[in-house]
């Protein structure tokens, strides 16, 4: 079996118990390369148009795929490839990448924090390379923001680019306090400001 | 003979009873002769508890099986503070009952005796608990949350100008702080009011869930959940947010306590648990509801959850997690009947964003209310889009804007260092990028302008929303056609709203022709500069007549990568049939998209040759499918076969109307290859199986 053959049960399977994922914005994308993580932009599934996942707003003319180079490790300058591409004609673009936790990874002082350039929608992808250097192991986000002036002003985007640094789970945040009612239903429980 | 008087005779009559009465029994303590007398049984009652300083009745009663046996009864006080027993001799007495310390319940015994004639007796005691009077209290007070009002121009939030905002229709509960046990569970009103009464006894905290729940008509279960946590239960398990208030007795008085879900944004970012920001999600869905309820007061409501978490994301990383909060945007899963909605520091947050978040509601609306044929997928301002995928996201819109009675949709999140935001207008005298009946920003515009009564633009009247609902609910989910401004637009016109010119005006104010339209958009003028795009349905006959039938991504040119739900990608086809059987579907790549095509088809590159695939529906329903058994478990439709698609259906179709999506998988394939061509025709036929 091909496999394009394969990819076609998958997507059958999705089809027959009409999941939603095949051909929504969370869907099922080209598997990534362990060396490489290429992450296309789009659905690789074939779908009906019931029960279709959709997202939120209309976002800015602009889209991004991106490739980690090599294998994260901490304490070691890692490359990202990040691909712009623009619906917008000779649309100026200025990116700016961020970290949320400094400690966590952080920009090498040769990095520049933000980039301009134009793009005009058949273009090819515009190509920025990002350097960061993980300090923990688990999963580290690169914030990209791009601004986009269009004809209607200027459009704004965010989006995070995960870097997965060896098999260390994802640290995640907590808010409030996990506990458990009387009746052994688990609830986060979230302070109030009481007065009288 | 002595003749007695009738007095006389009266008296002796009765004295002989008395006698033969005595004769016949001999038990009892009585004469110690040969009729024994038998002791009467007392009853002083049930033992009580009472209060102090009450009249206490004390309920005795005697029997005796003596008959003619004449009871006397009396009561004494046998323990307890000494009290005065009126009416001691009868069997009803009573007494007032005594003060009693606090906290010290005092028992009273008493004693009834009950004796015959013969002076036998019979006794019983009764215990009286005297306490002081239960304590009720009341505790109330009013549940707000912080709410950012959008700062100018979508541009972020303006945290300087919070206000507060009731929550409302939430569960609140009377929570005993040690032990956790329930005391009382009410919902909250719409001013976000509550009130318990209790004895005040014991340390109590007040708990508001995030959760919206009513049975009857109408009904809803609404939940908000973190999908972040205690990841190994489903999701639907995932544990619900509270709000607590901090625990103490409230004594001997009735007690106020307004608690406040804060936002807990420091100027910069957040720090703490930012509980406002479920009960925001909360409300902003109770907003929903209400629209709906303004045109269907019984509505019922299916179960959804909405999963909000500081960890969720705005993600491009795949596949993406929602357990550990990787998103790709905000979004609706029609198939566990779900929001996910994102909260991040520094990247992405919704809670505030109540656009945002009636958008995503909307489309449960669609899901549970509707119907949408909307393939999904990514959309982006002025987008030229699949028109399923225009009028789902449009309408959503439209209807956030109705709901929160707002014409700025906007949307917060981090640009950089700062919480910045976009957005747009929903009103019609602001022009869309692109306008058309593929753009989601015109659908929006139409409709939210037919609700919305401000004149503007072409906007110069309202139909209110009861038509809109009717329609929604009514015909556009039995539309033979997919859902788009089509079947909306026809059926708008035919709701006998009176108001046609003024609908037909905000078509055409968008670039969408009014005249004469149909669910099929038979008469649209619009093709968006491809000659592909119209005619928006192409009829296919059903005797093998051929149609050659053209798709393009030309409008897919955000990068190499194919989305798939731009307009053109996806061409729709009407089929009648008029007798019921089997039909075979073929499709072939005309000639000239052959000669597009590597050649000899490269067989190591599955990306290089067209892939014709064909969806067909009946009002709406999918027909691909086939459930019969195991000889038909893969939907018809869909192989992989380079340049050809061929099937027979899987069973006898009935007669009736319906419609094809077409389509090539090259313009919905990620990995399509950038040398494939933008444009492919396809030669098509539908002929009766043999």
């Amino acid at each position: 079996m091909t496999p394009k053959n394969l990819t076609r049960l998958f997507c059958i399977s999705f089809l027959l118990h009409l999941v939603a994922a095949c051909g929504g914005p969370d869907a099922d994308k080209s598997s990534a390369d362990t060396e490489n993580e290429v992450q296309p932009a789009t659905a690789n599934a074939k779908s009906s148009g019931n029960n279709a996942v959709t997202t939120g707003r209309p976002t800015a003319p602009i889209s991004f795929r991106y490739e980690v180079q090599g294998t994260p490790i901490v304490g070691q300058p890692v490359s990202i490839n990040v691909y712009v591409s623009s619906s917008e004609a000779d649309a100026p673009i200025t990116l700016y990448y961020r970290v949320n936790d400094a400690t966590s990874m952080f920009f090498p002082e040769s990095q520049a924090l933000q980039a301009q350039f134009e793009l005009d929608p058949g273009d090819e992808p515009q190509l920025q390379q990002v350097t960061v250097v993980p300090q923990r192991e688990g999963r580290l986000y690169l914030n990209v923001s791009a601004e986009v002036e269009t004809d209607r002003g200027i459009m704004l985007k965010t989006t995070s680019i995960p870097v997965q640094v060896g098999s260390a789970p994802p640290e995640l945040e907590t808010s409030g306090d996990l506990t458990e009612t009387a009746e052994g239903e688990k609830v986060i429980s979230m302070p109030a400001s009481q007065s009288n | 003979m002595i003749r007695m008087s009738r007095p006389f005779r009266s008296i002796i009559f009765s004295a002989m009873l008395v006698s033969l009465a005595a004769c016949s029994s001999g038990s009892g303590s009585g004469d110690g002769g040969g009729n024994r007398n038998i002791a009467p049984t007392a009853s002083a009652g049930d033992d009580q508890n009472v209060i102090e300083n009450a009249v206490i009745q004390l309920n005795g009663s005697g029997s005796d099986p003596d008959a003619a046996d004449r009871l006397t009864y009396s009561w004494a006080q046998v323990s307890g503070t000494a009290v005065t027993i009126n009416n001691a001799d009868m069997a009803q007495a009573d007494f007032v009952s005594p003060n009693v310390a606090a906290n010290t319940p005092e028992t009273l015994t008493f004693r009834l005796t009950v004796t015959d004639l013969a002076g036998s007796s019979g006794t019983d005691d009764v215990d009286i608990v005297v306490s002081e009077p239960a304590l009720v209290v009341t505790i109330s007070g009013i549940l707000q949350y912080e709410f950012p009002t959008p700062a100018s121009n979508c541009d972020g939030l303006n945290f300087d100008a919070t206000t507060l905002r009731p929550i409302r229709g939430a569960t609140v509960q009377l929570v005993e702080e040690n032990g956790g046990a329930v005391l009382a569970s009410i919902v909250s009103d719409n001013n976000g009011a509550y009130s318990f009464q209790t004895d005040g006894q014991g340390s109590v905290l007040i708990r508001v869930r995030a959760e919206l729940k009513r049975t009857g008509n109408p009904s809803w279960d609404v939940e908000v959940r973190d999908n972040t946590s205690d990841t190994g239960v489903p999701l639907a398990e995932r544990p619900l947010y509270v709000l607590d208030g901090p625990a103490s007795s409230p004594g001997g008085a009735d007690e106020v306590r307004n608690l406040l879900a804060t936002h807990d944004w420091n100027g910069n970012g957040f720090t703490g648990a930012r509980s406002a920001a479920p009960f925001s999600v909360l409300d902003a869905i109770y907003t929903g509801m209400q629209l709906i309820l303004s045109a269907d007061a019984q509505a019922i409501f299916p179960p959804m959850d909405a999963f909000w978490s500081v960890n969720n994301t705005q993600s491009e990383g795949v596949p993406r997690d929602v357990d550990i909060g990787e998103l790709s945007g905000a979004f609706y899963d029609p198939n566990i009947s779900s929001l996910f909605l994102r909260g991040k520091d520094g990247v992405d947050i919704d809670e505030f964003d109540h656009h945002v978040i009636v958008h995503e509601w909307s489309h449960y609306f669609d899901h549970r209310f509707s119907r949408s044929d909307s393939i999904g997928g990514t959309h982006r301002s002025g987008d030229r889009l699949d028109a399923r995928v225009a009028f789902g996201e449009g309408f959503a819109y439209a209807l956030a804007g109705m709901a929160l009675n707002s014409t700025a949709s906007c949307d917060s999140f981090w640009f950089n260092n700062t919480l910045r935001g976009g957005g747009f207008s929903l009103e019609s005298q602001d022009t869309s990028p692109n306008p058309g009946w593929y753009n989601e920003e015109s659908i929006v515009k139409v409709v939210y302008d037919l609700w919305d009564t401000n004149v503007d633009g072409t906007d110069s009247s309202s139909i209110g929303f009861g038509p809109i609902y009717d329609v929604m609910t009514g015909a556009q989910t039995t539309t033979e056609a997919f859902t788009s401004i089509f079947s909306f637009a026809e059926a708008i016109k035919a709701a006998g709203t009176g108001q046609n010119p003024f609908i037909d005006a905000l078509l055409e104010g968008e670039s969408i022709t009014a005249a004469g339209v149909d669910r099929w958009g038979s008469t649209e003028t619009n093709n968006a500069g491809s000659t592909d795009t119209l005619p928006v349905y192409t009829t296919i006959q059903t005797d093998g007549t051929p149609l050659n039938v053209c798709s393009n991504s030309e409008f897919d040119s955000v990068g190499p990568d194919n989305e798939g739900n731009k307009l053109n990608e996806h061409r729709y086809l009407r089929m009648t049939i008029n007798t019921q059987q089997r039909y075979t579907f073929d499709i072939q790549a005309d000639a000239a998209t052959l000669a597009l095509m590597p050649i000899p088809d490269d067989l190591a590159d599955e990306r290089d040759q067209s892939d014709p695939d064909m969806f067909y529906y009946r009002v709406g329903q999918i027909q691909n499918l086939c459930l019969d058994g195991p000889a038909c478990n893969d939907p018809e439709g869909l192989s992989g076969d380079a340049n050809v698609e061929n099937f027979t259906s899987f069973n006898p179709l009935p007669v009736g109307e319906y419609v094809i999506d077409f389509n090539d998988f090259r313009f919905n394939d990620t990995e399509t290859d950038p040398a494939y061509p933008t444009r492919t025709c396809f030669d098509i036929t539908v002929t009766p199986a043999p």
